[in-house]
């Protein structure tokens, strides 16, 4: 009796820890860094229906941290699962949620252009011609209806300008004047006016509300009397106010000399050729949030795309408080979303689901199994990429520099909370810096002034500088 | 009445049922955690994982461009066989892959089946050789011969380019493979043949 009681809590042990064997580790250094545990998440199974996304998601972030030597072998994985043939048989019989996510033709267009950013950070411009080629390619499939213009699977800006930077770097001028050109080419679209005169509508409005909630702020935060939340050297950011038809000037702190030896803002000669060739810093600027998805339809069946507003009209940048004019803008995503035709099949088949759902409930007997039956679309999508993508090269003195950046909403008002600074940015005596800028609300209310000069003055960098 | 005989009776069976279950789950979840790997035929089609270049194509290439290179009259009524070195595969395709494993399969397939017509010249180790040499002038290592470093009569480069087109859910991947044989002195192509693939790929109804 013991005998066999003994065995069967071997047995029931065993396999215990046979399955638990099967289940993915948590790291142990989290508190070290947490792109190791977001790592380790990951699924590993090419199979996985996330596979691809949870890649490209970890890969952005890790691009944004600076962790080029993390980003890249994830982005390259999830591309190289695009091209494998998958089974959706279950995504065609209930919920698309359970297809292979292999991404938008904008979200896969993205993924090429990242890792052509990070071979071409690496000097290895024949791969970042493929990754930046696949790109384009993938932005062609936008276009599926006759009727659609072919420009809009055309448009891909962002790719054009590093392939055109890329076939400088491999000494073939022709080509990359041709990509640079086609980099600087805006595609019309019909609604694009009329959703700039809204932006600039709420524009105003949000300014109004804006105004009172700084004033709310620096009457409770700046109160002597109240000793609990009053804060020393805080701004009163009411009072900060500019627009962008007002000419730009050098900021009070900028420095003696200026470091700018060569900008430009004006589209005909920031896509050239020779002015490219001329700059020794890049800096792609990523603001806001890509469009996100909805389910609509009469059982949720249908996926519709949602502009996440950008209210930004201009983003004046600064070099060591000069003024360097303004980013340009070479890539909107929501643009690229509104103007990827639909799938016809894909959507009649889940208009099918949704009719028969519809009909299966509203009968007796079946009617209460009917509603479970899951046949709704798929919100998934890549979470991390920006509503917009902005350039700005110029030549600059070497050495490092802080680099500041200004934004105005539709409307022209300077958005105070979204100026974002970046110290000790190093541009090389040889060669070139190129920087993927992300600017945060809030940016620059982090640390103090005087803080900052200290670190700097230590030697310190900033961390998307380092490799880890 | 024994020690566990109510036990016995009443819940005996269903718990060796339980232990019979939660045995079969674990050798499950054990069999669905493996990994399974089985050969395959070195022609079979990769097209279900994507590219224009599979193995099948790779073989037929290399294969078909050695059998036209050994035709050459130049090879087959040279007085002595032709030394031959590698330059380069140039990549120009939109396929990330190592285009000088072509340049290797075709001297494996050329040295297998020109039957000593050509000599290939291993410029990979070129600098391991120049060291050997210089040990044995040296006295430093044993040397059985005094064979001169070969130049080369030949040198063989080849190139990778790709169209692709989409529109849509259709996708239509063309690749031309092309390998040709230089005179080292006269700069002069003596000859050069190409292998073409197009593939059409449809993305599935839910791929998008």
């Amino acid at each position: 009796m013991k005998a066999r009681c003994l065995a069967a809590g071997l047995v029931l042990g065993a396999a215990v820890a046979l399955a638990a064997g099967c289940v993915p580790q948590k790291a142990g250094t989290a508190w070290v860094n947490p792109l190791e545990t977001m790592e380790a998440a990951l699924p590993q199974d090419p199979q996985d229906n996330n596979y691809i996304l949870r890649r490209m998601e970890f890969g952005h972030l890790a691009m944004t941290l600076g962790s080029n030597v993390r980003a890249k072998p994830r982005l390259q994985e999830a591309f190289e699962q695009l091209g494998v043939e998958r089974d959706n048989t279950a995504a065609a019989l209930t919920t698309e949620q359970l297809k292979y996510y292999k991404g938008e033709t904008y979200e896969r267009a993205m993924l090429g252009c990242y890792l052509g950013m990070l071979e071409y950070e690496a000097g290895q411009y024949n791969n970042a011609r493929i990754f930046l080629s696949r790109a384009l390619s993938a932005d062609g499939a936008a276009v599926v209806n006759k009727n659609t213009p072919a420009s809009y699977g055309d448009d891909f800006g962002l790719a054009y300008f590093w392939i055109g930077k890329t076939f400088a770097k491999m000494n073939d001028a022709d080509q990359c004047a041709i990509a640079l050109r086609k980099a600087a080419a805006k595609t019309d679209r019909k609604d694009a006016a009329k959703e700039v005169q809204q932006d600039q509508k709420a524009c105003e409005e949000l300014l109004k509300r804006r105004q009172e909630g700084e004033q709310w702020v620096w009457r409770t935060f700046h109160d002597a009397a109240n000793k609990n939340l009053f804060t020393d050297g805080i701004t009163n950011l009411a009072e900060v106010k500019a627009t962008c038809a007002a000419p730009p000037a050098n900021l009070p702190e900028a420095s003696k000399d200026n470091p700018i030896v060569r900008v430009t803002d004006k589209p005909e000669e920031f896509f050239t050729p020779a002015y490219q060739a001329d700059t020794n810093l890049t800096c792609m600027i990523e603001i806001g949030r890509c469009p996100f998805k909805y389910l609509t339809g009469i059982e949720g069946e249908r996926t519709e795309f949602m502009r996440c507003p950008v209210r930004l009209s201009a983003l004046r940048v600064y070099v060591d408080g000069h003024y360097a004019g303004t980013a340009i803008e070479v890539l909107d995503l929501w643009h690229q979303a509104a103007t990827q035709d639909r799938i016809a099949e894909k959507d009649a088949a889940q208009a099918a689901k949704g009719i028969a759902k519809y009909i299966l409930r509203n009968m007796p007997y079946v009617g209460n199994a009917a509603g479970y039956w899951n046949v709704s679309g798929d919100v998934r999508h890549w979470t991390s990429l920006p509503g917009r993508a902005y350039l700005f090269a110029a030549k600059l003195t070497p050495g490092p520099h802080t680099i500041r950046l200004e934004m105005y909403d539709t409307a022209g008002n300077l958005l105070p909370r979204l100026t974002n600074t970046y110290y000790g940015m190093p541009v090389p005596a040889a060669g070139e810096a190129c920087y993927v800028l992300k600017p945060w609300v809030e940016g620059d209310n982090r640390v103090p002034e005087e803080t900052i000069k200290k670190a700097l003055t230590a030697g310190t960098r900033p961390g998307y500088m380092w490799n880890y | 009445m024994p020690r566990y005989g109510l036990a016995r009776t009443t819940f005996a069976r269903p718990a060796r049922l339980a232990g019979g279950l939660l045995m079969v789950l674990a050798c499950l979840a054990a069999a669905g955690c493996a990994g399974r790997t089985a050969r395959m035929d070195l022609d079979s089609e990769d097209d279900a994982v994507g590219g224009a270049l599979g193995s099948k194509d790779f073989r037929s290439a290399c294969f078909e461009m050695a059998q036209s290179m050994v035709q050459l009259p130049q090879i087959q009524r040279a007085a002595k066989p032709p030394t031959i070195a590698f330059v380069e595969m140039e990549n120009r395709s939109d396929e990330l892959f190592d285009a000088d494993s072509l340049l290797y399969k075709m001297r494996t397939e050329l040295i297998k089946n020109s039957a000593g017509k050509m000599t290939f010249l291993d410029r990979d180790i070129i600098d391991k050789i120049r060291q050997e040499r210089l040990d044995k002038d040296r006295g430093r290592v044993t040397t059985s011969s005094d064979k001169p470093v070969f130049g080369a009569d030949y040198f063989l480069a080849g190139r990778v380019e790709s169209i692709r087109r989409t529109r849509g859910r259709v996708e239509t991947k063309y690749m031309r493979i092309s390998v040709r044989l230089t005179d080292a002195h006269s700069s002069a192509i003596v000859w050069e043949n190409d292998y073409e693939i197009k593939k059409l790929a449809l993305a599935g109804v839910y791929d998008r």
